[in-house]
């Protein structure tokens, strides 16, 4: 048999029991649904959290700390010896200091950072307006604050402070006194003019480039340093060296992969609670196949005395089944991602209401909703192969003489 | 000599084997059926004929026994040679015709083809040829739902044919048909064996169907009663000559299609201890009768019509003999037709005195018929009798008794063989006066 002559054969269906049909289908559709939404709500919050990190740089980058004990400190021999790793591509350190910051005649403590351009990269430090500074001489001046600097300035909108002039002086220890001794207030000289603001709410720092900052401050040691590996499988042999070395390293991919395996799991579990909905439904399929099976008993047995074999009777019974699951997935899909944008849309509503930000509550990556294809149709399939087993091993004489 | 298609060899087939409803389907049979013959297995319901077709059809696998299709069992088929063997050696056709409702006429018929896997504009072209040949191709785009009985069945036969089978199975074809489409179907069958050289195999309990054969198997509890050769066709299977001769007792078999051979015997017997003609005269008397009735003839035209010679068609009745029966017909009928109006209006209700003149004339022909007299004081009692019977309030051995009886004893008093003659004329009357 030909298999357009099997689908056309197996979608007699639509005419002869139109209604019992798309009822069978809006079954496995509710099912599907309860999947995808579910499903959809794990991606969704899973991107919430994600869509915070930058990729790229960031992921193939190491952060290197001081241990607590300060046996070992990070310093320019440490540096060069980072940059001399194999398969290192670049190491970019961050010096800091306290400070004050003066802006518009105000005045308040802050931790003064000193980088390089590529700093921003590696620590996926994003800007919520204006931009970083570069490495040219040009820039030398310009500094970044951070959101939670802005606010000690009373300053709401980021974009406000953008162009305006501060000045810093460093709180760096008294000349000929030991570490943790009397310390001095040292102006740093230069006009500089703030040209970014990070995203960052939480810490108050200012950021100035490393050039600026070494040349009028003696820098004897880093608080933090990034290592850009060249690609991501080196980051765990990179780690294990630089922890060797005896520092303290945390990569930002390992924060991911651990966030993903935790949805992954959220995922499992909402697909878990969807399944029984779509276990449901594959059992009133089964259910509407095996009395299609009795209804159909007849014919079987005139099919297979013109000449069918119980292969084609088989066939017909799964292609049957394969149709009503794929397009039972389809509408779940429909249902499911239609469901999931209202109740959104919904949510934020309300959201807006309460001065809240909207966000996507719900994600139907392409690949997932590919999977619900695939599988709705193979859920299809299993239901189908008792029924289509049955009908190909009756008896063609017992078939025929069933009323 | 032609080696037959089929060969059946002590075939036993018993349902439920060795269960409290154990059932003898059919109890060591054979036969031997040669290409191109048209075969009728005719029997009553439960005689077993459907389970030889079902057998033969390889879907009703034997108890014991063998059955040979081509010289190939069926039965040791695997899958593939099965389904080769329903694809390409046999086709059947049903009582309930079996057409799959949710498709069209044309993709009925092509149904064989389309699990053959034939491309459909072939099996298209194919299925319409067929549909064309049978007279049902403008249907052939509607659903099968659609069709009449006629044309489903021969939709039916279209499909069975389209993949060419050699030879063609019957289950009852013609069962749920009325007379035309049934005649339409049958001699389709009868082309089909003749022009498109097909073995025919056909189960029927209609003996209308069995001059159509070339042999037809009587069957009768599950066994092969007997054999008979259809003298009217050239038959394919070689006797030698003597081996079967048409004798009466074949004869009769058509006209009693169920009774068993010792019953034709005692038929034969009785006849001729009865009656004067044969059961040929018989039959051929009764075609002029049936015509006669019908009002096809006049008198004289009847009396010629029955006394023709026997070669020439007609009964030969003696001219005395015929004239008899012309007039004993005509009084028969206008008898009848009394009776019949008289119970109209009885049950219309209707008071005519008409009434009573009616149940006088049917008096009096019964006594000239039936040579006997009454008295006067008989009279009213005779014919409150025959009201009381042609009202249906007595029944034909009440009546007789009454006839029978003395007069005391509220009797008419005529006497046992007076009693028995004219309740049996009054019979006849009251039979041809209710279906007239």
């Amino acid at each position: 048999m030909r298999s357009s002559d099997a689908l056309k054969l197996s979608t007699r269906m639509f005419k002869t029991n139109p209604a019992r049909t798309w009822l069978t289908i809006l079954g496995m559709g509710v099912g599907t649904s309860a999947v995808v939404m579910l499903v959809g709500l794990g991606f969704g919050l899973q991107n919430i959290l994600l869509e915070k990190i930058v990729f790229g740089d960031t992921l193939l980058s190491l952060t290197v700390t001081n241990p607590p004990s300060n046996a070992v400190t990070l310093n320019d021999t440490t540096v060069a010896s980072f940059k001399a790793m194999p398969n290192v591509l670049d190491v970019s350190p961050l010096a800091d200091l306290s400070s004050v910051v003066t802006f518009n005649g105000l005045s308040a403590n802050t931790d003064l950072q000193g980088v390089r351009e590529s700093y921003f990269k590696y620590a996926g430090i994003a800007m919520s307006a204006g931009k970083s500074f570069t490495d040219n001489a040009a820039d030398g001046n310009d500094i970044v604050l951070s959101s939670a600097a802005l606010q000690l300035f009373g300053v709401t909108d980021p974009n406000q402070i953008l162009g305006k002039p501060v000045s810093f002086s460093v709180i760096a220890p008294s000349a000929g006194v030991a570490p943790g001794g009397a310390s001095d207030q040292v102006p740093l000289n230069g006009n500089f003019t703030v040209v970014g603001v990070t995203n960052d709410t939480a810490a108050i720092y200012a950021m100035i480039p490393l050039a600026t900052l070494s040349s009028q401050v003696g820098i004897i040691s880093y608080s933090k340093v990034q290592v850009r590996v060249s690609a991501s499988n080196f980051l765990a042999a990179a780690q294990a060296a630089i922890v060797g070395q005896g520092f303290i390293v945390s990569a930002l991919s390992q924060t991911v992969a651990q966030a993903n395996q935790i949805f992954s799991g959220v995922q499992v579990l909402l697909a878990g609670f969807g399944g029984i909905a779509l276990i449901v439904s594959a059992i009133g399929m089964f259910n509407t196949m095996t009395v299609t099976l009795l209804e159909r008993t007849n014919e079987i047995g005139v099919m297979r005395t013109l000449g069918a074999s119980p292969r084609d009777i088989q066939i017909l019974f799964l292609s049957e089944a394969v149709v009503v699951g794929f397009l039972g997935g389809m509408t779940g899909m429909a249902m499911g991602i239609a469901g999931g944008l209202i109740i959104n849309y919904a949510l934020n509503l309300v959201a807006a209401h309460f001065g809240g930000a909207a966000v996507a509550l719900f994600a139907f990556p392409g690949a997932f909703l590919g999977f619900i294809t695939f599988f709705s149709a193979i859920v299809g399939f299993v239901t189908g192969i008792f029924p289509a087993k049955r009908a190909s091993s009756i008896s063609p004489l017992e078939a025929i003489r069933y009323k | 000599m032609i080696e037959p298609i089929i060969r059946v060899k002590n075939l036993k087939i018993v349902y439920n084997e060795g269960q409290a409803n154990e059932y003898y389907a059919l109890r060591d049979e054979s036969l031997e059926i040669y290409p191109n013959e048209y075969i009728i297995l005719f029997g009553p319901s439960g005689c077993g004929k459907s389970t030889l077709l079902y057998s033969l059809l390889g879907i009703l696998p034997p108890s014991s026994g063998e059955v040979l299709v081509k010289n190939e069992n069926p039965y040791k088929y695997n899958v593939k040679d099965m389904v080769r063997f329903q694809r390409s050696v046999v086709g059947i056709i049903y009582q309930s015709f079996n057409l799959i409702p949710s498709l069209t006429v044309i993709d009925n018929v092509a149904l064989p083809l389309i699990f053959a896997g034939i491309p459909k504009a072939e099996r298209d072209r194919r299925a319409m040829v067929l549909l064309k040949r049978f007279g049902v191709d403008q249907q052939a785009y509607k659903l099968s739902t659609n069709l009449s009985g006629g044309q489903s069945q021969r939709v039916a036969v279209a499909r069975s044919l389209v993949n060419d089978p050699e030879i063609l199975f019957a289950d009852e074809p013609v069962g749920n048909l009325d007379s035309l489409s049934s005649d339409q179907v049958m001699n389709t069958l009868e082309e089909i064996n003749t022009k498109d050289k097909k073995t025919v195999i056909l189960v029927t309990h209609d003996a209308k169907l069995l001059p159509y054969a070339h042999r037809v198997y009587y069957l009768r509890d599950g066994q092969v009663e007997r054999e008979v050769i259809n003298p009217e066709k050239v038959q394919i299977k070689q006797t030698d000559p003597g081996t079967s001769i048409l004798s009466e007792i074949e004869k009769l078999a058509r006209i009693y299609p169920y009774a068993s051979a010792q019953e034709l015997r005692v038929k034969s017997i009785v006849n001729y201890l009865t009656q004067d003609i044969g059961f040929d005269q018989v039959e051929r008397l009764e075609k002029c009768v049936g015509m006669y009735i019908d009002g096809k003839f006049t008198d004289a035209g009847f009396v010629d019509m029955l006394t023709k010679k026997f070669d020439a068609g007609g009964p030969e009745i003696g001219g005395k003999d015929a004239n008899l029966f012309s007039t004993r017909i005509d009084t028969i009928l206008k008898e009848a037709r009394e009776i019949r109006v008289y119970r109209d209006n009885f049950k219309a209700r209707v008071a005519s005195p008409r009434q009573a003149d009616r149940i006088a004339e049917i008096r009096n022909d019964l006594m000239r018929e039936c040579h006997f007299t009454l008295h006067p004081e008989q009279i009213p009692r005779m014919d409150e009798l025959l009201k009381f019977r042609i009202r249906g309030f007595i029944q034909q051995e009440d009546m007789r008794r009454r006839l029978e009886a003395n007069f005391e004893n509220d009797g008419i008093g005529i006497g046992s063989d007076g009693a028995r003659e004219v309740s049996r004329y009054l019979e006849k009357l009251l039979g041809q006066g209710m279906y007239l």
